[in-house]
C-alpha cells in the first residue's frame, strides 16, 4: 500500500494526492490457471478415456501421446504463468484524494477513472482460496459502470476490455472500508 | 422468532429479538461515526422453501421421465430416486443451514451492507443517499411465514441484479425493514436538500 511511481499514461491535478497505490497479487494468476486447468481436465477426462478404450490395439501410441499432451500442457502452464508475471506487474491501482485511478498495461493500455463522489455501491468479493490468502476483488459501481461487471460468478459477469474492478488486491476489506471512508467524505 | 436487533440513533437497544443477538461479521469494518442500527440475518425457512420446490421439481421430472421410459431401462431409476430423495435432502438442507447462517445484513445509520460468507465471501455496501428505488418481494411461503426480499436499488446496481443478487434476501419482517430504509433514505436525502 505504499506509494510507488506513478506511470506517464495517468496525471495528477494539481492539488492531487495519492493516498495509496495497489498491485494486483501474483497468486491470483496461479488461481485462475489451477481452476482453468482443472475445469479443461474434468471437461475432457471422460471423452479422452472413451477414445483410448475404443482402440486398444493402439493403445502404445495412445499413451505416448497422452504424455506428449502432459508436456504440453505442463509448458503453457509454465508459459501462462511467465507472462501471468508480466500481466500482473502490469495492474496499477492509484487511490487519491479526489478519485480512483485503475490503471492497466499490457500489450494494451487501459485507465478507468471514477470520481468518488460518483459511486454508488462498493462490492467485494473472494474465492475460497483467496480467503485463505487474503486477496480479492473490490469493484467500485457507478451509473456508467453498473452490476453485472461486479458479479462473482465469471460465466455471469460481463466482459471488459477496461478494468472495471481493483481486481486482486491484498485485504480487500480493508481496502473497501477505505474506499467507503473516501467516498463518504465527498458525498454530496 | 424475529431474527433482528434494532438499536435506535443514539439510544438504548430496544430489542425485538427473542433469540441471541446477531454479530458483525470481522469482515466489515463499521467507520468511528457510525451507528449500527440494525443486524439482520438470512432466516433458514426461506432456503428451505426454495430447496424444498427444487426437490418436488426434480420428484417431477424423475416421475415423468419413468413414465416414458422403455422398461428395460427403467433400472435406473431406483439409484436416482435414492440419490435425489435420500443423499440429496439432508445433504442440501445441511449445507443450507451454513449458507443462510453466513449471511449478514448491517444497516447502520449511514448505509447498508450485504454480507454473504459460504465457500468464498461477498460483500455490497450501499450508502443512503445513492438509493433511488426500495423493492420488496414475497412469495406465497415468504407472506404466510413472514419473510421476504427487500431490494435497495441504486444507479449502479440496477434491476434485476440489484433485486436478486445483491440483496437482503429472506429476512424477516421485510415491511418493517423497508421502513427503516426509507426512513433512513429519507433523513440523508433531506439533510443533503
Amino acid at each position: 500500500m505504499t506509494a510507488e511511481s506513478i506511470p506517464p499514461q495517468v496525471s495528477l491535478l494539481r492539488d492531487e494526492k495519492v493516498i495509496m497505490t495497489l498491485r494486483r497479487r501474483y497468486s491470483s494468476i496461479f488461481t485462475s490457471l489451477v481452476s482453468f486447468a482443472a475445469t479443461a481436465f474434468l471437461i475432457g477426462w471422460e471423452s479422452a478415456v472413451r477414445y483410448i478404450a475404443q482402440y486398444p490395439s493402439y493403445l502404445e501410441i495412445l499413451m505416448t501421446f497422452v504424455y506428449l499432451i502432459i508436456i504440453a500442457v505442463a509448458c503453457l502452464f509454465a508459459t501462462m504463468a511467465m507472462v501471468g508475471y508480466f500481466y500482473v506487474q502490469g495492474h496499477l491501482y492509484i487511490l487519491t484524494n479526489r478519485r480512483i485511478i485503475l490503471f492497466r498495461k499490457f500489450i494494451t493500455i487501459s485507465v478507468r477513472e471514477i470520481a468518488y463522489s460518483e459511486i454508488t455501491d462498493i462490492i467485494m468479493n473472494q474465492g475460497p482460496v483467496a480467503r485463505i490468502l487474503n486477496y480479492g476483488s473490490v469493484t467500485p459501481l457507478s451509473p456508467g459502470v453498473r452490476g453485472a461487471y461486479a458479479l462473482s460468478y465469471p460465466f455471469m459477469k460481463r466482459f471488459s476490455y477496461v478494468r472495471t474492478s481493483l481486481t486482486d488486491v491484498n485485504h480487500p476489506s480493508k481496502i473497501m472500508d477505505e474506499l467507503f471512508k473516501l467516498a463518504r467524505s465527498h458525498s454530496t | 422468532m424475529i431474527r433482528t436487533r434494532w438499536l435506535p440513533l443514539g439510544g438504548q437497544p430496544s430489542d425485538l429479538t427473542t433469540e441471541s443477538s446477531l454479530s458483525v461479521p470481522k469482515e466489515v469494518s463499521i467507520a468511528p461515526n457510525e451507528k449500527i442500527l440494525m443486524v439482520l440475518g438470512r432466516s433458514y425457512i426461506s432456503f428451505a422453501t426454495l430447496a424444498t420446490v427444487g426437490l418436488l421439481v426434480l420428484l417431477g421430472i424423475l416421475v415423468t421421465v419413468y413414465f416414458y421410459m422403455p422398461p428395460e431401462n427403467k433400472w435406473i431409476m431406483l439409484p436416482l430416486f435414492v440419490f435425489c430423495f435420500l443423499i440429496l435432502p439432508p445433504l442440501l438442507y445441511g449445507l443450507g443451514y451454513i449458507y443462510v447462517k453466513g449471511h449478514r445484513y448491517i444497516i447502520t445509520n449511514e448505509r447498508i451492507v450485504m454480507f454473504r460468507k459460504f465457500i468464498g465471501i461477498l460483500l455490497r455496501t450501499v450508502t443512503h443517499d445513492k438509493i433511488t428505488d426500495l423493492i420488496v418481494n414475497q412469495g406465497p411461503i415468504g407472506r404466510l411465514c413472514n419473510y421476504g426480499r427487500v431490494s435497495p436499488i441504486t444507479a449502479g446496481m440496477i434491476m434485476p441484479m440489484g433485486a436478486v443478487i445483491f440483496s437482503i434476501s429472506g429476512v424477516r419482517d421485510p415491511y418493517k425493514v423497508r421502513d427503516s430504509i426509507a426512513e433512513l433514505v429519507k433523513t440523508m436525502q433531506s439533510e443533503e436538500q
